[in-house]
């Protein structure tokens, strides 16, 4: 039997890996984003997006270069899944609604690479190569955002959770340095709560961390959703009529 | 008969080398490494500027070029020789005499000795060792001790895992400090820092002095590796200006170069664990007719480079040193990917930056 819930709409759509996924993992079911691209943090590795003649797509042309070592059977999944999201993509181009975005809040990803040079010292590089090093890294997620400002009213981008290892310390806020950065100076509205959730050092303090080892628990995403709330405005409870509603 | 007689043909001058000139092919028998060398030794390259070319050519062949210090894989590859990666086996920079290695070498072997001057300029700190090896210069002097912290570190540990060093000898001339007597990569006020006569001072290394260095460096060396063989060459790269007061630049780069030759042979003619490898000689001899320079009468051409280090290879033996069968085409390829390799973008060097002080 169906069941409708009574929630209330974000307006606006969330796009992102993740650190996004958790957000709305913890809003739903009471409040919901109008639409959502979300998948972990693999599905957006290389050149993942194409924006030409005034369009913006999830692309699957350059899987092979980002995935060298994948079999056919792991390719034919990510071409798959990069299908869907550009398909939910163009959902919420459409829409024309701000987008809350956690693409490329990589601190994680940037920080083990970095490690792997040595990975008895995490701590050989000084910040001008660690922020070069993630100027290029961010590169096509800056593209993307510059372009999905083209489509959408508004971009607000969400930092991760910040819970580096002592060895990765230097090369995780460098990344995020570089990313607030960049996207700042292409408009993009950032969404940071490592001063309020972290400590002096911006680690994120143990009553905000989930029991993994990268995300932000319940009390995180609360205060995310807060600040996500600041920007966009307050939940509505008027369903659009797209809005697809879940089965309990 | 007498010793002249029926001796090969590499030891007349007439088929050694008259015979070859302006070809640009293989001077046969040119360098027969007396040092036991295999495909399976791992190298260490480090020196001037033309040590750049070796590091290339041992990796393009396929040998085992060791890059001790890496970049982070995620810094781009166009940014990575900007920040001083893959120029050499380590993040050293260029290490254009033999008392800049030496005082690399000491440090490695007690870092408490380490000299702590910083040359700063504002919030830019330049490590006066290496001043080019992070452009626009280290962020804190904290940076700065830990980059090079990361250099020791991995100088022990190339030089534990090595079969090989190879030391590419550049310049006789040598600015210090007076007081300290930390031996500076390049003169202070020139690339970075500041010049104070008082405090800075200029040596010009002889023979005597340049032999005793190299002494102290290969008992270093082989105080972290017993097993560990050397290969000496000197860069035929002429200096951009000299600092002998009235010296005319041609006459001091002939007098520094010939030390530096003279010195490399001594030190191999003393030890059987050290051999001297002829780059200088085949660019500088006007005998081989080979277009070696370029338009600045300084940089050597792509095609010079590719000459001198077939020459290398073929020592080494891509050619003949092979135990099994002959391997003509993968000695081609091999080749050919060191020709393609050096004709690829300038060395880096730190001197050239001299003559932006010529006012004539």
């Amino acid at each position: 039997m169906k069941t409708r819930i009574e929630r209330a709409y974000l307006e606006a759509s969330v796009i992102g890996d993740s650190h996004a996924m958790s957000v709305w993992k913890h809003l739903a079911p009471a409040i919901v984003f109008r639409h959502s691209m979300t998948a972990p943090a693999k599905h957006f590795d290389g050149q993942f997006y194409t924006a030409e003649k005034g369009g913006l797509h999830i692309t699957s042309a350059m899987i092979r270069e980002a995935f060298p070592r994948a079999d056919a059977d792991v390719i034919q999944v990510m071409v798959k899944a990069r299908e869907r999201l550009d398909a939910q993509l163009q959902t919420i181009l459409a829409a024309g609604l701000p987008v809350v975005s956690s693409l490329g809040a990589a601190s994680y990803r940037f920080a083990r690479r970095v490690q792997s040079a040595d990975p008895d010292n995490g701590a050989l590089f000084s910040r001008k190569i660690l922020r070069a090093a993630a100027g290029d890294y961010v590169e096509t997620f800056v593209g993307f955002h510059e372009e999905l400002l083209r489509h959408v009213p508004a971009v607000s981008f969400l930092l991760g959770a910040c819970r580096y290892p002592d060895n990765q310390k230097d090369a995780w806020l460098a990344y995020d340095q570089v990313m607030i950065d960049r996207l700042s100076a292409i408009g993009v509205r950032i969404i940071d709560v490592r001063a309020q959730t972290g400590d002096d050092q911006l680690r994120l303090l143990p009553e905000y961390q989930a029991q993994d080892v990268l995300h932000g628990n319940d009390q995180w995403c609360q205060i995310v959703a807060e600040r996500i709330i600041d920007q966009v405005g307050p939940p509505t409870g008027q369903p659009q009529k797209a809005a697809q509603l879940q089965s309990k | 008969m007498n010793p002249y007689s029926k001796l090969p043909a590499q030891a007349y001058w007439r088929t050694g080398v008259a015979r070859h000139a302006g070809s640009g092919k293989l001077l046969p028998k040119l360098w027969s490494p007396k040092i036991a060398l295999s495909r399976e030794d791992s190298f260490l390259t480090v020196g001037s500027c033309f040590a750049q070319h070796i590091g290339k050519a041992l990796h393009r062949a396929g040998l085992n070029r060791m890059l001790v210090e890496k970049a982070p894989a995620v810094l781009p590859e166009k940014m990575r020789e900007q920040f001083g990666y893959g120029l050499f086996s380590f993040r050293t920079g260029n290490v254009y005499t033999a008392s800049m290695l030496l005082q690399w070498l000491r440090w490695m072997a007690d870092p408490s000795r380490m000299d702590r001057e910083i040359w700063g300029e504002g919030d830019e700190f330049h490590d006066p060792v290496r001043p080019s090896i992070e452009p626009g210069g280290f962020e804190s002097v904290d940076d700065l001790f830990a980059a090079r912290d990361a250099t020791l570190t991995a100088l022990r540990r190339g030089i534990e895992q090595a079969d090989v060093f190879i030391f590419t000898l550049g310049l006789t001339e040598t600015w210090s400090n007076r007081e300290t007597g930390l031996v500076y990569a390049s003169c202070p006020g020139t690339q970075a820092g500041d010049f104070d006569s008082d405090r800075h001072q200029f040596t010009n290394a002889r023979f005597a002095t340049v032999l005793d260095q190299l002494q102290q460096i290969r008992d270093l060396l082989h105080g972290v590796n017993p097993r560990m063989r050397m290969i000496l060459t000197v860069s035929p790269v002429p200096l951009t200006a000299t600092a002998v007061p009235g010296a005319h630049v041609l006459v001091s780069t002939v007098k520094s170069k010939s030390i530096l030759r003279a010195v490399a042979g001594e030190m191999a003619d003393l030890h059987d664990d050290v051999d001297y490898f002829p780059s200088y000689e085949l660019v500088s001899h006007p005998a081989l007719s080979l277009p070696m320079f370029e338009a600045d009468r300084r940089e050597v051409t792509p095609e010079g480079v590719a000459f001198v280090m077939r020459h290398f290879l073929a020592g080494l033996g891509v050619d003949e040193m092979d135990a099994g069968p002959p391997r003509p085409d993968e000695d081609a390829q091999a080749r050919a990917r060191a020709d393609i390799a050096l004709a690829e973008g300038d060395a880096i060097c730190d001197e050239v930056e001299l003559d932006k002080y010529n006012e004539n």
